[in-house]
């Protein structure tokens, strides 16, 4: 690192998660489809990178926090940090035998049935078995432990007593305790700040990626030392016994660089995690780690993140070669909201000072529910309060999990949780909002109501905030590729936060934000009050001239009402009835109708109806190459190809929406009337689709769609199966000889998996 | 001088080391991912932290005693006032120990890929050969060195001067063919195992992790392979020009899992 640069603050990326534990309910689906792609090779038969763990209970493998016992993590030693199982010398002095390793027994010993045995066994008088095998040698065996034994709180308070956490805790509340609560701990690797994992492997097979953080092994560098299994402190480290090499969870990185989420977050149903960027300092993860109190270390690593919003770790991110998308998605990260912003989320055990980046919002229900059970209104703001403050055990043991065993953190969140609980529920009942539960926990009502969306909405683009990785030559702007169809808007939370910074669009100012026009090219943006402007110089005969004459305020407005109807809907819809009162023709009227429809339905109510139509079937997707390319490979192509167009003529989009997006590729020809009209005409059959479909769907946006089709030369296909027939021919593009499996036609649209 | 010893003592050693330096570098360049220790110790712990490291730490004494006597001339211990007698004696109490202690461990460790089943399922093909003409290996050793109390042999004036002439490209058949039969027996079977290093499990031992004692505990690396080892600098990782292949397969292969449909 140059010394001498500016105190700018170095700045690191990295793809974190939260929990949201109260949304947990065991199913264990997250563990299963984890293993499905990732474990179920020999070898790791026994490993689950993903596991859920019934608290109190014992985990996975066995105690896996006593480091007393396991020795993982790190320790402080005369004001220095030192892997807690000792420094380079003592590692290298145990090499060939690891006292800490963790046996097969403390995770389980994997096992087969003998099947074969029901249909080979001979005649006789008792039904056959399947009795179970060691799948390690084959030879019969007992099953006595498994991944998840104590699953429920399975086996009682002999199991339970084994729980390390509750060990630390006081002796007497252990059998209260069973009846006070339990929650589910859903676990995968932590990819700590700070790696323990990491710094024990003698061979350096381990490693945190520089563009986001994952921690990886290097297989072809990793020797089969098993440093890494008893250095870290969650034991998310396993050793494959059929290969020689440690492995461990990946946060499935193919998907991630893709923009995916990863399969146990695709997968979850509870749809309790979060996926996004946090940026921080990593200069400061060092002096974090180190602090003295272990009750401190939970702000320490508060004090590492960085504020995206802050211009000057913008600059500084972008100095780091952290790419612009990134620092966006940073901003837009549900991640960093529900960490920094709502400090609902908390680190699981800060304590073994690796600084982990998978964070837990601890769980309310329990408390909700011992209330309930004891006669209380369990959403009753002062109700919970207390109970939060009285329900002491609970409240303990959560923070010998995620605040080392500080209760103070812990109380707060549950309490912002439980403000959260009461103020929606006011709203709900239709009472007017109270703000000062809001207030009472330090927040404002707007925070709550984006806390609310966030983690009891959850929708799938607020919990995944992912950029692809760098790829260096994509034009910024580009952010998260999807493999369908979904619409990307920016997340609520966000919302709130880039107001208070001032950073959204102008309502004043017309334009949906799709877009932003390159400086080289400048083009003259289409002004809604001077509609008539065209670049057209051969004057085209009197009834087109109408036509050619709206075209691209229809354009426009189409655009403009097409677009998700979120805080500036109002001004967007009394500017496009503005405009479109002065415009003669059939289009503006259509499009006048549906305002008028608008202006009667509460912008909530018409979001609502919104996500129903364009999002929730995929007849009926706002994404014009859908209907020609469905999901099959060609749709990139496609993508690219109008991305390209865009480009070419100096218009580039800003939200991340797709190419495809029908409000960008109008809001495009508005602004580029000829290569606009080239491609609506292109992409003809699928608005003819879509109109149908929403006219059989009876929605109002139907006559938008009628507007923009009347803005189209040519007649229109008869009916629906006209229109399909159109659509399978795809697209007019030359595709001959560029695809090398040429596909029999496109597929079938209802074939085509969303 | 017969011709079996020119082939046993001047020409089998050059093949051996071809062997083994082709050997290694093949293996090096193709199949990283097999360079393990192919550890068993999550089957067994307790005679593993025994055996293990009481069989490789006296190894390691073994192979100090053998850079000590092929490589030190006798000449030199001379100058520097050791008697013969005195050497000898010492690498007989020196060296006995430790291959007492690596035979033993070695004993351990059979003993329990033998008996435990999980470990016994763990062994390779190559294993059962290499384990096998290790322990006569080291065994014949064990006896040359006993023999050493009371036959007056005295293998730094033949079978070192036999060692050292190899790498002079001038191999002294003579002064191996003069050697008593455990010299010889050991020897070969030391060749042996040699030219069987690169395809077994010993390739672990050129792996010693010694570059973990000078380097950071904490390992960054660019998702591009070019020029992302090392610590982390601002600004140096993206500058890199992205030609090339993609970044090292870093974890395995996920297998393949059927499309998602989203709900």
């Amino acid at each position: 690192m140059p010394r001498g640069t500016p105190p700018t603050p170095r700045v690191m990326a990295q793809v974190a998660m939260v929990m949201n534990l109260d949304k947990c309910i065991g199913c264990h689906t997250c563990s299963v489809t984890c293993k499905q792609t990732w474990t179920n090779r020999t070898g790791t038969e026994y490993v689950w990178f993903n596991n859920v763990e019934t608290r109190p209970g014992q985990g996975y493998p066995r105690g896996h926090e006593d480091q007393d016992r396991w020795k993982g993590g790190w320790q402080l030693k005369h004001g220095r940090l030192v892997p807690r199982s000792g420094g380079r010398a003592r590692r290298l002095a145990r090499l060939f035998a690891n006292p800490e390793l963790p046996a097969l027994s403390d995770y389980y010993e994997p096992w087969t049935y003998d099947y074969a045995n029901l249909t080979t066994a001979p005649l006789g008088d008792d039904l056959p078995t399947a009795p179970p095998r060691s799948l390690i040698d084959g030879r019969p065996t007992d099953i006595t432990w498994g991944p998840n034994w104590d699953d429920d709180l399975g086996g009682g308070p002999e199991q339970l007593a084994a729980d390390p956490v509750l060990r630390q805790m006081n002796e007497k509340v252990r059998l209260e305790y069973e009846q006070a609560f339990m929650f589910y701990l859903p676990r995968i690797c932590e990819h700590c700040l700070n790696p323990s994992c990491v710094a024990v492997c003698p061979s350096g097979a381990l490693y945190k990626r520089i563009e986001d953080g994952i921690v990886l092994v290097d297989q072809d560098r990793c020797r089969g030392w098993r440093m890494c299994v008893s250095g870290c402190p969650y034991k998310k480290v396993y050793f494959n016994h059929q290969t020689g090499k440690a492995e461990k969870c990946t946060l499935c990185y193919p998907r991630i660089e893709a923009g995916e989420p990863t399969v146990c977050s695709e997968t979850c149903v509870g749809r309790l995690r979060y996926l996004g960027v946090i940026l921080y300092d990593p200069d400061k993860v060092g002096a974090a780690a180190r602090v003295p109190d272990e009750k401190d270390l939970y702000e320490a690593q508060l004090g590492c993140f960085l504020d995206p919003f802050d211009p000057e770790v913008a600059r500084a991110a972008e100095a780091c070669g952290i790419p612009h998308d990134w620092v966006t998605a940073a901003r837009r990260s549900p991640v960093r909201a529900l960490i920094t912003d709502y400090r609902v989320a908390l680190p699981l055990h800060p304590e073994y000072r690796t600084m982990p980046m998978v964070w837990y919002v601890p769980p309310l229900s329990p408390i909700v529910d011992s209330l309930t059970h004891s006669g209380h209104d369990g959403e009753d703001p002062a109700n919970l309060f207390g109970a939060i403050d009285t329900l002491r055990i609970p409240l303990d043991y959560l923070a010998h999990l995620f605040t080392a065993g500080d209760t103070a953190p812990v109380e707060a969140a549950l309490c912002r949780l439980a403000a959260m609980r009461s103020y929606m529920r006011r709203i709900n009942l239709g009472d007017p909002r109270d703000p000062a539960i809001a207030e009472a926990v330090g927040l404002g009502g707007d925070d709550i109501e984006a806390m609310y969306r966030l983690l009891a909405l959850a929708k799938y683009e607020d919990r995944y905030v992912i950029p692809t990785s760098y790829t260096g030559d994509l034009p910024p702007g580009h952010a998260g590729r999807r493999m369908q169809p979904r619409r990307q808007r920016r997340p609520r939370h966000v919302r709130h936060r880039a107001a208070r910074h001032g950073e959204l669009p102008h309502p004043a100012r017309p334009g949906t934000g799709h877009s932003r026009q390159r400086a080289a090219r400048p083009r003259q943006p289409p002004q809604l009050e001077r509609p008539g402007h065209t670049q057209r110089t051969v004057p085209p005969p009197p009834g087109e001239r109408t036509v050619t004459a709206v075209r691209p305020a229809v354009h426009q407005a189409a655009s403009l009402l097409l677009t998700y109807p979120d805080g500036d809907w109002p001004v967007r819809l009394s500017a496009v009835t503005e405009t479109m009162r002065q415009l003669p023709g059939e289009a503006p009227a259509a499009l006048l109708r549906f305002c008028a429809y608008a202006r009667t339905v509460p912008v909530l109510d018409l979001a609502a109806r919104y996500v129903l139509t364009f999002d929730r079937s995929r007849r009926r997707t706002l994404h014009l190459t859908y209907y020609t390319d469905g999901d099959t490979r060609r749709r990139g192509a496609s993508l690219a190809r109008l991305k390209a167009l865009y480009r070419a003529h100096g218009w580039q989009q800003e939200n991340g929406e797709l190419p495809d997006f029908l409000p960008a590729a109008l809001e495009f020809t508005a602004r580029c009337p000829e290569p606009g009209l080239r491609l609506l005409r292109e992409h003809r059959p699928a608005l003819d689709l879509l109109a149908h479909a929403l006219e059989t769907y009876r929605s109002p946006y139907a006559e938008v769609l009628s507007a923009v089709r009347a803005t189209l030369p040519g007649p229109a296909p008869a009916d629906r199966a006209a229109a399909l027939a159109l659509a399978r021919g795809g697209p007019p593009t030359e595709n001959v000889g560029l695809d090398p499996f040429p596909a029999h036609g496109a597929p079938h649209i209802e074939g085509a998996r969303r | 001088m017969t011709h079996v010893h020119i082939a046993l003592w001047g020409v089998l050693p050059y093949l051996v080391l071809a062997v083994l330096v082709a050997g290694t570098a093949w293996r090096y360049r193709y199949d990283r991912f097999g360079f393990t220790t192919r550890s068993s110790q999550l089957h067994e712990s307790r005679l593993l932290r025994i055996g293990g490291p009481l069989f490789h730490y006296a190894l390691f004494l073994v192979i100090g005693g053998h850079v000590m006597g092929l490589l030190v001339p006798e000449s030199l211990t001379e100058r520097l006032h050791v008697s013969e007698r005195m050497y000898h004696f010492s690498a007989l109490v020196v060296g006995g120990t430790a291959g007492i202690a690596a035979v033993a461990g070695l004993g351990i460790l059979l003993y329990r890929r033998l008996r435990m089943p999980a470990v016994r399922a763990a062994t390779s093909r190559s294993d059962r050969l290499v384990y096998p003409l290790l322990a006569a290996a080291l065994l014949a050793g064990l006896l040359a060195t006993a023999s050493t109390a009371t036959n007056p042999y005295d293998y730094r004036l033949g079978v070192s001067v036999w060692f050292r002439s190899l790498f002079a490209l001038d191999p002294d058949v003579t002064a191996m063919a003069q050697a008593p039969f455990t010299y010889q027996l050991h020897a070969l079977l030391g060749m042996t195992l040699f030219a069987l290093w690169p395809f077994s499990r010993l390739v672990h031992a050129f792996t010693a992790p010694l570059g973990y004692i000078i380097r950071p505990y904490v390992v960054y690396r660019s998702r591009r392979g070019a020029g992302g080892r090392g610590p982390y600098r601002p600004g140096i990782s993206s500058q890199v020009p992205q030609v090339g292949h993609p970044a090292r397969q870093a974890a395995p292969t996920p297998h393949r899992t059927a499309r998602r449909t989203p709900g």
